[in-house]
């Protein structure tokens, strides 16, 4: 009986323990609410962040999306739709990227609230999509800085017109933001070229690096096309493996959201065959980093991308990327 | 720039080429390069291993266990990939999120387990309860992962299976490794299985450990379902526990046989679809190998001698079209014997053929105008009828192989009647039924107490009527 | 309140239809074995989907639920084939079917050069609870009008309505469905062919469970088709009381699940609700795992209260009966020698108790005696005791030496109409039991 009580006042600390923080949680949590400024919220964490640079203290930003989570699969709950609809302005991506959010996107937009597609301007001629099914463009536009670029003036012109007052600021703000942009673009161009022509080919897991392969002349091959549900074949495997030993590519890459067994299995096959390949490391698709770090803005990322790409394949780069501020270039076998 | 370059991916040409005869030969004998042979290896094996242990999964009525076991995996993936953040872990090593799906999908397990214990529900309710609860909960656990902003957590769902085409060396092994288990676990306790299977209260009052045993058989379903959900993905492990003991099923009621036949159906489906998928273009390998397989099971279904869909048609056929002849006769006699008094009267006035003209007939109930001409034809055939254009003439044999019926059919009535407890009102069709469908065994017991009794047409023990009238009570 | 209208109203209702339909179909799916249908079904829409949009070259919604829902009604309809043409197990039908089907889609995606467009059934058909809200008049005048009905989202109407139609199919043939479940060779002798009221049922199943889909996503339809039903199970027998609960129950999971998932974790002080549909899911598990525990009498703690309560009562006769027997041979008992008689003497030391707070027994320092009404309970409890052993000597011929332990199990079975047909069987009264003992 002892033995019992003992327990049964166990299981009730607990609780308490529990149930205790929560509440001052909850109290600190609804004392922080008030706000003057218009508050913008952006769908993805690239957008969320274009958002912050341009805006600076003028707006409060938040972001729906956080920053490591694949948009495509992306289920919004009660209080995101609160977030969505106590926004003054929303922007978004477009080109069906926000897969399940876009009913909750057109039900705000139809109560006369501004929703922007960042992707609005971009010309169609630009965009990737299969010759069959016209209209179903590769949504991963922001590989290519230029075509991100476009982006951001749709971004820059809309805060303009939610905040006059400011307009000014959005206009600099978003001049110097070109120009990292551009930086960035050159950057990359020139670290990309460092890899000898052949070699130029660039083998992920998944379909999503349509635009950076376009922007700067590389092959890009994914093992497994877009959606979730798609699945290599066995031939289709050994036609990527015969590539690699072929053109003596000397990496392939894994991305985070994807895992990396698919990747795994070119190695082994290419091992068979006498050619030794690498993973030349980690590339972000659908999300950023983690937030807070470089790697967790847009630019940031791009830059780990392109340097790793570059570094891996057998050009050069500097080991810390554009602004001297990646964190790590893992190679590893 | 060319354009090759430029277009997102360049397996996306729609170029198909039909492969030459050594390429098959090639892929066949494993000497088509290396990923495809350990892909032909490797689900060959997987076939085989889950061939065996599903043909128990399927008896034990728990076929779409792996189903449950992979949705139920789904909270482990998010709990485990929290806690492993929360730890300083990363979050995503594929060693830390196996732990979390398989302890996860074994809870659901046990629980599918005590659930079916309680008598109201059925296996399959149990499953799907626990289905749709711990998937719903690793919804749960995935919304709040999207939102707890750790940037990682992009594709945890899917992150954990394979994919076929991307087999690896050691996932072969592995998969060689549960086929070898599962070989001798179920040879070793083939006898203990298949109690459990086929009379599980039987086993239980013989002193059996039932729950050990089918936890034992559980724990290897769980096995196989593990290491096939991260080497080749859910919808191929789940489809090769499912699909090769259902076609199995169709050949043989006998265990070891049809472990051995569900074995060879998996085993050849994983080897063709493999090797097909290797040989064609933008075949994904698990999808083909579930279609070799679908293929197995939709030949199974229709052409299977004992259960096949054809063989049972044939056998209705047949039965039918017996019975039907039976009813035509008794038919045919019941008029005669109705409109001349009993049926020996009748026998005293016939030479040659008795009338029974057409019209009278016409109460052929629920067969098609073909199907009528069909009977006649058949009785014709065997020399029991005449058919004129106006009337239908019963020949001497076939009046007597009528009586014959008709006593056959009267002595079944009144032994059912004060034998069996049936009902007056109910004897026709059960008597019927005794006729055509019984064991012969069991009808020649009965005839032979009936045999006791004489060879004389008794009296109908109710009102006449037509025959196909009465069939519908 | 704004809030509330604006944004929790409407996916309230969807989920609650939604939820109703599901059950009330639910309640057939499990009777007859295939309430993982729902679960196949979702698996079975994807050739669907990739082929409606291999042919429209269109994403659009409507055009991936009309192929969805062909190939969920041929689904449906292959799985019935199958289970009732060959025979097999339900569950073996689902997988095959399903499995193919999945497979069949995805060879389409890949063959027909689809890979780089996200076709995911999951992206492109499932609806999201939380994304139905919509932006009422706020004045009440405007509120309570016409045009405000123009303002509802599709999803409610939709799901309305296909709650309408459910229940219209399950009344327009209600009787023939009752018959078929329990009964199908009467019902086809009845002049309606069962096969075709099932191929029919799996039909509206199918457009049912995807039309849902469309409006609350998989995993509540998944759970709704079985849940309610499956829990209903555990309180009665009747099938018109167990659709009734059904509905009830979905009810109640909707609103619990939605109150947990929406506003449970901001009361936990987390600032992000959890997704709804998951959390009405849990909640029929729950809802489920409480049924099967508290049900009033399947449950499985009322069956173990009515065990320790027969226990409890024939241990009170066992006592009785002992000291009857004790005092007919003129002895006496005491308290220790009487537990010491039966095992568990805990239990023995409970009914003990009770019955000398009853007043069936008196204790007088150490000897426990009977009173006058402990009396007449022991007499009746050792007169069935030996009637049964006669009988089971004389009719049942069961040997004498034998008798004793069998006819102590069946004493407890003393109803007046069983002593009077166990007198009727004896004939005339015997006044001895085959012991030589007397019968009271």
């Amino acid at each position: 009986m002892k033995q019992r009580s003992f327990s049964v006042r166990w299981c009730w600390s607990c609780v308490l323990l529990l149930v205790f923080p929560s509440f001052l949680l909850a109290a600190e949590g609804s004392a922080s609410s008030e706000k003057s400024s218009p508050t913008v919220l952006g769908t993805i964490g690239m957008i969320t962040d274009v958002v912050q640079q341009i805006g600076g203290e003028h707006l409060s930003v938040t972001g729906l999306i956080g920053a490591g989570v694949d948009p495509h699969l992306y289920k919004a709950t009660r209080s995101d739709i609160v977030k969505l609809r106590r926004a003054d302005l929303v922007f978004y991506n477009g080109l069906l990227l926000e897969g399940k959010l876009t009913d909750a996107l057109i039900r705000v937009a139809s109560s006369g609230k501004r929703v922007v597609a960042v992707t609005e301007e971009i010309d169609p001629s630009f965009l990737l999509q299969p010759e069959e099914f016209g209209g179903h463009a590769d949504p991963h536009v922001w590989m290519d800085p230029t075509a991100w670029a476009k982006g951001t003036h749709v971004i820059a012109r809309t805060l303009s017109e939610l905040d006059p007052p400011h307009a000014e600021s959005y206009q600099q703000r978003h001049a110097e933001y070109l120009k990292r942009l551009e930086a960035l673009d050159q950057y990359a161009e020139r670290v990309l070229h460092t890899v000898p022509e052949p070699s130029r080919v660039l083998v992920t897991a998944h379909d999503a690096f349509g635009y950076l392969g376009k922007r700067y002349g590389y092959q890009v091959l994914g093992i497994q096309g877009i959606s979730t549900e798609s699945e290599a074949g066995v031939q289709d495997i050994e036609r990527l493996v015969s590539v690699l030993v072929e053109r003596k590519i000397r990496a392939v890459f894994v991305e985070s959201t994807v895992s990396q067994r698919n990747v795994r299995a070119l190695i082994e096959g290419a091992a068979a065959q006498g050619h030794t390949v690498v993973v030349g490391g980690e590339l972000f698709s659908d999300a950023m980093g983690k937030p807070g770090t470089y790697e967790g803005s847009y630019i940031g990322m791009i830059d780990h991308n392109v340097t790793t790409i570059a570094s891996a394949l057998g050009g050069t780069a500097p080991k810390r990327g554009l602004n001297g501020k990646l964190s790590r270039i893992s190679l590893s076998s | 720039m060319s354009l090759t370059l430029s277009s997102p991916s360049s397996l996306v040409d729609l170029s198909f080429q039909v492969p030459t005869i050594s390429a098959i030969f090639s892929v066949l004998t494993l000497h088509a390069g290396y990923n495809a042979a350990i892909v032909v290896v490797g689900t060959t094996l997987l076939g085989v291993a889950a061939g065996i242990i599903g043909v128990f999964a399927l008896l034990r009525e728990r076929a779409l266990m792996a189903d449950a076991l992979a949705h139920s995996a789904l909270p482990g993936l998010g709990i485990a990939f929290l806690v492993g953040t929360a730890l300083g872990i990363d979050g995503k090593s594929l060693p830390l999120l196996l732990c979390g799906a398989t302890l996860f999908g074994v809870l659901g397990t046990v629980v599918v387990q005590l659930l079916s214990r309680l008598r109201r529900l059925h296996e399959d309710a149990a499953i799907g309860v626990v289905l749709s609860s711990f998937f719903g909960l690793g919804i749960v656990v995935m919304s709040i992962i999207q939102n707890s902003g750790s940037g990682e957590e992009g594709g945890l769902s899917h992150f954990i299976y394979g994919q076929t085409a991307a087999l690896q060396a050691r996932d072969a092994f592995l998969t060689l490794g549960a086929a070898a288990l599962t070989v001798i676990a179920s040879t070793l306790l083939l006898k203990e299985f298949r109690l459990v299977c086929f009379d599980e209260e039987f086993a239980r009052s013989d002193g059996w450990r039932v729950s050990r045993i089918d936890l034992m058989m559980m724990t290897l379903v769980v096995i196989v379902t593990v290491i096939g959900l991260q080497s080749v993905g859910i919808l191929l492990i789940i489809a090769l526990l499912v699909v090769p003991p259902a076609a199995a099923r169709f050949w043989t009621e006998r265990l070891p046989v049809m472990i051995g036949v569900s074995a060879a159906i998996g085993g050849v489906s994983g080897y063709v679809g493999a090797s097909l998928s290797a040989l064609f273009p933008r075949f994904p390998a698990g999808a083909v190998i579930v279609v070799v397989a679908g293929v197995f099971f939709f030949l199974s279904f229709a052409f299977a001698p004992a259960r096949g869909v054809v063989a049972l048609f044939v056998r209705r056929f047949l039965l039918r079209t017996r019975v039907t002849e039976d009813h035509l006769l008794r038919e045919l006699y019941e008029r005669l014997e109705q409109s001349n008094g009993d049926g020996d009267s009748l026998l005293r006035i016939g030479e040659g053929s008795r009338v029974v003209s057409l019209p009278e007939l016409s109460t052929y109930r629920g067969s098609t105008p073909f199907a009528r001409w069909l009977h006649r034809m058949l009785l014709q055939q065997k020399g029991y009828l005449t058919l004129t254009d106006r009337s239908t003439l019963l020949t001497e044999r076939g009046y007597l192989a009528a009586a014959r019926k008709v006593q056959n059919h009267r002595l079944w009535e009144e032994y059912l009647l004060t034998h069996a407890d049936i009902p007056a009102s109910h004897v026709d069709s059960s008597a019927d039924l005794v006729e055509h469908t019984l064991s012969p065994e069991v009808v020649e017991k009965l005839k032979r107490k009936l045999r006791q009794r004489g060879t004389a047409v008794p009296e109908s023990l109710h009102p006449l009527g037509s025959a196909f009238e009465r069939e519908v009570p | 309140m704004i809030d509330f209208l604006s944004i929790d109203l409407p996916p309230l209702l969807a989920a609650l239809f939604a939820a109703i339909s599901c059950a009330l179909l639910g309640n057939y799916l499990v009777l007859r074995k295939i309430s993982l249908m729902g679960d196949a079904i979702s698996h079975s829409v994807l050739p669907g989907v990739v082929v409606a949009f291999l042919l429209s070259g269109s994403r659009a919604g409507g055009v991936m639920f009309l192929g969805a829902a062909i190939a969920g009604i041929l689904s449906a309809l292959l799985i019935e084939g199958i289970r009732r043409f060959g025979k097999v197990e339900s569950g073996a039908s689902m997988g095959v079917v399903f499995s193919l089907f999945f497979a069949v889609g995805i060879i389409a995606m890949e063959q027909a050069a689809a890979r780089s467009v996200d076709l995911d059934a999951d992206c492109l058909l499932h609806g999201q609870l939380e994304s139905i809200f919509w932006y009422p008049p706020l004045e009440l005048s405007r509120f309570f009008s016409w045009s405000t009905l123009a303002l509802i989202p599709s999803e409610v109407v939709i799901a309305f309505l296909t709650m309408l139609l459910t229940i219209g199919f399950l009344k327009l043939f209600s009787k023939e469905l009752l018959l078929s479940s329990f009964d199908p060779e009467l019902s086809t002798s009845l002049g309606f062919s069962s096969t075709l009221l099932y191929q029919l049922l799996m039909v509206v199943v199918a457009c049912a469970v995807v039309a849902s889909f469309r409006i609350v996503g998989s995993i509540l339809v998944i759970s709704m088709l079985i849940s309610p039903a499956a829990s209903a199970r555990f309180y009665t027998e009747r099938m018109k009381t167990q659709l009734v609960m059904s509905v009830f129950f979905a009810a109640i999971t909707v609103f619990c699940g939605y109150t947990a998932g929406a506003f449970g974790p901001l009361l936990f002080g987390y600032e992000h609700s959890v997704s709804i549909a998951g959390m009405i899911a849990v909640s029929g598990g729950v809802l489920l795992v409480f049924s099967s525990l508290l049900a009033p009498q399947r449950g499985v703690l009322a069956r173990k209260w009515r065990q320790r309560r027969l226990a409890l009562a024939v241990r009170s006769d066992d006592i009785l009966a002992l000291l009857y027997r004790t005092e007919e041979q003129g002895g006496h008992l005491s308290r220790s020698k009487l537990l010491a008689h039966f095992f568990l003497p805990k239990r023995t030391a409970h009914v003990l108790r009770q019955l000398l707070a009853e007043g069936l027994i008196e204790e007088h320092g150490v000897q426990l005696s009977l009173t006058p009404s402990g009396k007449a309970r022991a007499e009746q409890c050792v007169r069935s005791h030996r009637l049964w052993e006669s009988y089971l000597v004389e009719t049942a011929a069961v040997d004498r030496d034998h008798v004793h332990p069998m006819a102590e199990r069946l004493e407890h079975f003393n109803t007046e109409e069983l002593e009077g047909a166990l007198e009727q069987a004896l004939g005339e009264l015997p006044t001895k039991d085959p012991h030589g003992k007397e019968i009271p």
